[in-house]
């Protein structure tokens, strides 16, 4: 096994150096800020005197013995300007002391910005050597090889260093030997191991929404039971054929479809997450357990989304025919449908009307229409986001409008009992009149919708 | 021996299995050598180094694409 830990000791004590240097330039650089402050004060005695407390703060921080001095003649100064104290010749020492002392101040000044300059040189020059010597420790860290360029680097770094030729010969074997070992490893690994790992570090899903479906909570049952059973399901093929044969209903195929879906991108989120984690990505065996339970998984989770897709295109193919519609009315003779839409949200009005359209064009696609499976067997629904149409369909080409309303989570069934309860034509007469009426109703509709839907996109 | 050992090594292919077994050996007796000889075994050690990251690194290449 090749031994590193001299040349990583090394690496590591240089990067130290650059750390003191740094530490050391941030101290210079604030010394230098207050000098600065400092001397921003000290043009002349009459400015020393009115920033004195400024100063003297600044110097206590800075050199203890100046600001002492500095104290006792700024004292003298201003005994003698207050009349207080008559002696010229104190007063006139002291006004050189203060001078003599802002000339020190002046000099630590220029010598810190020579040291800051000098001390910035240094860290400039070793700056590219540090980054490789860094990248080299990263390398070794994470058990990854380490390309001739920076070993050649390295050597030019040593050499000038004038580290011994026996060092020199002992670094550069150990890291060849190392870079072999790292290269059968690589050798044995299965071909696109690499890529695998890129792809789980870029990897994003696109969370499949099922709102729009019916929630069947039988079938979030028959997920969680299928997914615990999943990793041992060998063939997916007949596995998907006994699902399809199990589960008949559209809705709750597709429902079941995404609930497995979702489950499946938590659990390759869940993996992702580990491979960040340095602790397994060193680990090599949990490493390649990770890549492979990857695999796996991802060839499910293709596998469904292929199979949900696949459901969607089906029925978006067969889509109804072009219809008819008739608006029903109450026993005075209002329509049902123009009442509720004065209660739909107006940013939901666009979409009513959309759907209303796309029924009498014939292209609705199949997830904006569907059927009751309890109570309300005679009716069905359009939807589109949170709006539901009630139908009734008197026959293969004629729909009757029921009523329309905005499905919240609480409010699903008390809207579809209040709609489903109204009274639909059945008699041929009945029929005849408001197939006359709907032209006009319609345009109502029309009307009503395009005065008041939210202007732009929602 | 040393000598000996530094001359086959440096007339042997690099990639002659023998050569890692007689760098290894030469490796052990580093404290022996004097300042010439160190400076051959340096060369031999560089010269080889270089010719294993230049497989290496083809391979991986080849391999990661």
């Amino acid at each position: 096994m090749p031994d590193l830990s001299k040349l990583i000791n090394l690496l590591q004590f240089e990067l130290s150096k650059e750390k003191k240097k740094q530490q050391q330039l941030d101290s210079l650089t604030l010394t230098y800020d207050l000098y600065k402050e400092i001397l921003n004060y000290t043009d002349n005695i009459d400015s020393i005197l009115e920033n004195k407390d400024i100063i003297l703060i600044i110097l206590d921080t800075l050199d203890r013995d100046i600001q002492l001095t500095m104290t006792k003649k700024i004292s003298v100064i201003e005994l003698f300007k207050r009349k207080q104290m008559t002696d010229l010749k104190s007063y006139s020492n002291a006004v050189a002391v203060i001078e003599k002392l802002v000339s020190t101040i002046r000099k630590n000044y220029i010598e810190l910005s020579m040291q800051i300059s000098e001390t910035k040189k240094e860290l400039e020059k070793d700056n590219s050597n540090n980054r490789i010597f860094e990248l080299i420790l990263k390398k070794i860290e994470y058990g990854q090889y380490i390309s001739y360029n920076l070993i050649e680097h390295l050597t030019h770094y040593l050499e000038e260093k004038k580290v011994s030729s026996v060092e020199l010969i002992i670094y550069l074997e150990n890291m060849r030997i190392y870079n072999k070992n790292i290269y059968e490893k690589i050798h044995h690994l299965p071909k696109n191991y690499k890529n695998d790992i890129l792809d789980m570090l870029s990897l994003g899903f696109e969370k499949l929404d099922y709102s729009e479906l019916d929630y069947n909570a039988e079938i979030a049952k028959k997920a969680d039971f299928h997914y615990s059973l999943l990793k041992y399901q060998k063939n997916l093929d007949e596995y998907l054929i006994e699902i399809k044969n199990e589960i008949t209903n559209s809705n709750d195929l597709q429902l079941f479809y995404i609930l497995m879906i979702n489950k499946i991108q938590d659990e390759i989120l869940s993996l992702i997450s580990l491979i960040k984690d340095k602790e397994f990505y060193i680990d090599d065996q949990a490493k390649n357990e990770i890549v492979f339970s990857y695999r796996r998984l991802l060839k499910i989770y293709l596998f469904f989304r292929d199979a949900y897709f696949n459901t969607i295109k089906i029925e978006e193919q067969a889509s109804p025919v072009k219809a008819n519609i008739i608006f029903a009315q109450n026993p005075n003779g209002k329509c049902y449908f123009l009442k509720d839409l004065k209660s739909v949200n107006n940013e939901y009005l666009a979409k009513v009307l959309e759907l209303i359209e796309k029924l009498q064009n014939g292209n609705l696609a199949n997830k904006n229409i569907a059927g009751f499976t309890s109570l309300y067997k005679e009716f069905k629904k359009l939807k589109d986001d949170q709006i539901r149409i009630v139908l009734h369909q008197i026959n293969p080409s004629l729909y009757c409008v029921m009523g329309v309303g905005v499905k919240k989570d609480n409010t699903g069934d008390s809207l579809y009992s209040l709609i489903c309860a109204r009274k639909y034509p059945k008699e041929e007469t009945e029929i005849i009149k408001l197939q006359n009426e709907s032209a006009s109703t319609l345009q109502e509709v029309t009307d009503y919708i395009n005065q008041n839907k939210r202007k732009g996109n929602r | 021996m040393i000598e000996q050992l530094l001359n086959q090594v440096e007339k042997l292919p690099l990639d002659d299995v023998k050569y890692e077994i007689f760098l290894e050996k030469l490796l052990n007796n580093i404290s022996y050598m004097n300042e010439d000889q160190l400076s051959r075994l340096k060369k031999i050690v560089f010269i080889k180094m270089e010719y294993d990251a230049k497989n290496f690194e083809d391979e991986i290449e080849g391999k990661i694409k």
